[in-house]
């Protein structure tokens, strides 16, 4: 479902008109209306509301994206007067203290960017202090953008130039103009090429994952799917893991699996580090290494309850073998390598 | 190729800024610092694709700055010195873009008072003294813009306890060929396998082209440095780096001129890796796995990183380099 925020009323007034079914929510202190496709939000002005109304509408639905529609004026004289712009970043000013922070819109490749202003009206000053930062000013998309970016939903805006930001007397004419302003945006939203391609969530039949494997299965699954240039569907084989019958162990064993796969190279040093270590591993000597292969100390945990045990651990140890051990950790892969090969011979 | 040009009030008369700004054709916007702009707001780094501001300033602060161990040749001092931020090169592993918060491009034009603390710093030390340009920007690729080779040959030429090395991907040797050589100022070309420079380093030379402008520097008796750095790991490095080396050699009658090469396996800050990985989802360079390395840094484990540079360090020596000659960067 979109969720399309507009900062007037007047702004929304063809959408309200034009769009099919929709109904009056009771939200305060906002306007929304929805049809089941659409949610149509009527902010306020201002980025506090704007922020506020959207952080609340946002929490309480499950939204594919946000697009905003509303009127902005231009920083840049040579943007064309009621032309449509999409924005592309959007930064944000109290008179002339810029905020750091800024919030990119979805496929911003092309557009404009727009700075919201706490300040309804501009002096020269101003003008020439934001045209450094960016073409177009509002009052609400930094707050939008601002609650977008915390709650990983993507947004989009798209301002209609209603005039150039110096001429403060120009408010009258543009509140007459309103509803031309909402139907031209309207016409816009339905010529709009909506990108099908947006996140879905991802679904896994019979995969029992905790919110942090999932972390961890939806972090893995975009870097194999790029290591392998296929789908995951193909790179992993999920009937292999049916025998695990139990539905966290399987779903663990899929994810060290996608490790694996995801780095041969270091999985495959493990497993040689483990074969020399194995032999000297039992229930009162475990030997451990770091697994990012990063720090080279090996570390042996014993338990001895006699001298003489502590001395038989020593003289099992003595022909650890450390130096070839060392050796794999500086590198030396080759080596171990043909060494494996002679063994398989 | 740039959106907008600002100038600092102090340098707008400068025959340097002029000369400058004649190139561009733009309208300068005047600023009292640069930094009331540029870094004020976080600019996302892909936008100097389209839009890239060049902000023409005066550096201030420290000029000179002591270079971090493991960078150059050991047992001699190294300092680094700032001339620009920024870069019109857009490699995917860069560590600018989670450096600073803008991709857009300062030219620091007070030359001679970084020259100044130059010779404040090697007054300070007995011997050689390197300085590199190129830390946060490429040194050659707006080299014809600038114009400041000349002040750099001038003082290099009278102090040749001082050593330069200008660091680039580029191929715009033009400016440096308007100079004679001098044994103390270093141009010191990043190399990659071809296609890694195709599908990695945008907007960069191709491969060619920089081994073109080195075999045109090495004919006139320019002294030359070389970086594999960053080596970026695939199951077929070791004969990349292979034809890479035998493509460089057989361009030189004598590989003397060749001054050193630096190996340096990929390596990120958390920040810039982080950046990347938004900034480049799909990269080839994520085929590999990384790790938090010794210092915190991201990296390939260490027996890998290790593993390749001494395998590209011994087709070097096989090539007939002189392993005085090879250093081992950042590791």
């Amino acid at each position: 479902m979109e969720l399309l925020v507009f900062a007037h009323r007047g702004e929304a007034h063809a959408f309200i008109e034009n769009l099919p079914n929709l109904k009056a929510e009771a939200q305060q202190p906002s306007s929304k209306y929805s049809n089941g496709q659409q949610t149509l939000l009527i902010c306020g002005e201002g980025f506090h509301n704007s922020l506020t109304s959207t952080a609340y509408t946002l929490g309480r639905n499950e939204f594919s994206r946000v697009l905003n529609f509303g009127i902005a004026g231009a920083l840049d004289q040579e943007l064309e007067k009621y032309s449509i712009q999409k924005v592309r970043t959007v930064y944000k000013a109290f008179k002339k203290d810029l905020e750091f922070k800024s919030f990119t819109s979805e496929n911003s490749a092309k557009g404009i960017d727009c700075l919201t202003s706490s300040e309804r009206t501009f002096d020269e000053e101003l003008v020439k202090t934001y045209k450094n930062f960016a073409s177009l000013v509002d009052r609400e998309l930094w707050g939008i953008g601002f609650v977008c970016d915390k709650l990983k939903v993507p947004f989009n805006s798209y301002k209609l130039i209603s005039d150039y930001a110096l001429r403060t007397e120009a408010c009258e004419e543009i509140q007459k103009q309103g509803k031309e302003f909402s139907y031209k945006l309207f016409d816009f939203y339905q010529n709009l090429e909506r990108n099908e391609n947006a996140p879905k969530p991802l679904l896994i039949e019979d995969l029992f994952l905790t919110e942090s494997m999932r972390r961890t299965f939806n972090n893995l699954k975009p870097q194999l799917e790029n290591k392998y240039e296929k789908p995951l569907s193909e790179i992993l084989n999920f009937s292999d893991f049916q025998k695990e019958e139990r539905p966290k162990t399987r779903a663990l064993k899929i994810i060290e699996e996608m490790k694996k796969l995801l780095a041969p190279l270091r999985f495959e040093i493990r497993e040689k580090i483990e074969e020399k270590i194995i032999p000297f591993q039992t229930e009162e000597c475990k030997i451990h290494f770091d697994p990012n292969l990063e720090n080279e100390s090996i570390k042996f945990n014993l338990i001895v309850d006699s001298e003489l045990k502590l001395k038989n651990q020593f003289k099992n140890l003595e022909s650890f073998p450390f130096l070839e051990i060392k050796n794999i950790f500086s590198g030396e892969l080759e080596a171990n390598r043909e060494d494996q090969d002679k063994k398989d011979v | 190729m740039f959106e907008k040009i600002f100038v600092e009030k102090e340098l707008l008369h400068s025959p340097q800024t002029q000369q400058v700004l004649k190139r561009f054709k733009k309208e300068p916007i005047i600023l009292n610092r640069y930094t009331e702009v540029w870094g004020k707001v976080k600019k996302p780094y892909l936008q100097k694709r389209e839009s890239l501001n060049l902000f023409i300033a005066k550096k201030r602060g420290d000029l000179i700055k002591e270079a971090p161990p493991a960078y150059g040749l050991s047992g001699e001092p190294h300092y680094y010195f700032i001339n620009a931020y920024n870069c019109i090169y857009e490699c995917e592993y860069c560590y600018l873009q989670g450096y600073f918060h803008t991709p857009d491009l300062v030219m620091f034009l007070n030359h001679q008072e970084m020259i100044m603390a130059m010779k404040k710093t090697l007054e300070d030390h007995e011997g050689k003294v390197w300085f590199h340009a190129g830390e946060f920007s490429d040194s050659l690729a707006l080299s014809h813009i600038t114009g400041e080779l000349e002040h750099y040959f001038n003082f290099f030429a009278d102090h040749p306890r001082a050593f330069l090395e200008l660091r680039t991907k580029s191929a715009n040797i033009r400016e440096l060929l308007s100079h004679s050589p001098l044994e103390n100022i270093i141009t010191s070309f990043s190399l990659s396998p071809k296609d890694q420079i195709k599908n990695i380093d945008h907007k960069t030379p191709s491969l060619e082209h920089r081994l073109k402008a080195i075999s045109q520097l090495a004919d006139k008796g320019f002294p030359i440095g070389i970086h594999f750095d960053p080596i970026i790991f695939n199951n077929n490095f070791e004969n990349e780096y292979g034809d890479l080396i035998n493509d460089l050699l057989s361009r030189f009658k004598n590989t003397n001129q060749l001054q050193y090469f630096s190996l340096g396996v990929v390596r990120f800050t958390e920040d810039v890796y982080h950046q990347m990985k938004k900034n480049y989802p799909t990269s080839v360079i994520h085929k590999e796995e990384f790790i938090k390395s010794f210092d915190n840094k991201v990296r390939y484990p260490k027996p890998i990183r290790l593993n390749i540079m001494e395998k590209i360090k011994s087709l070097l020596l096989k090539a007939g380099i002189s392993e005085s000659k090879i250093y081992l960067c950042m590791e």
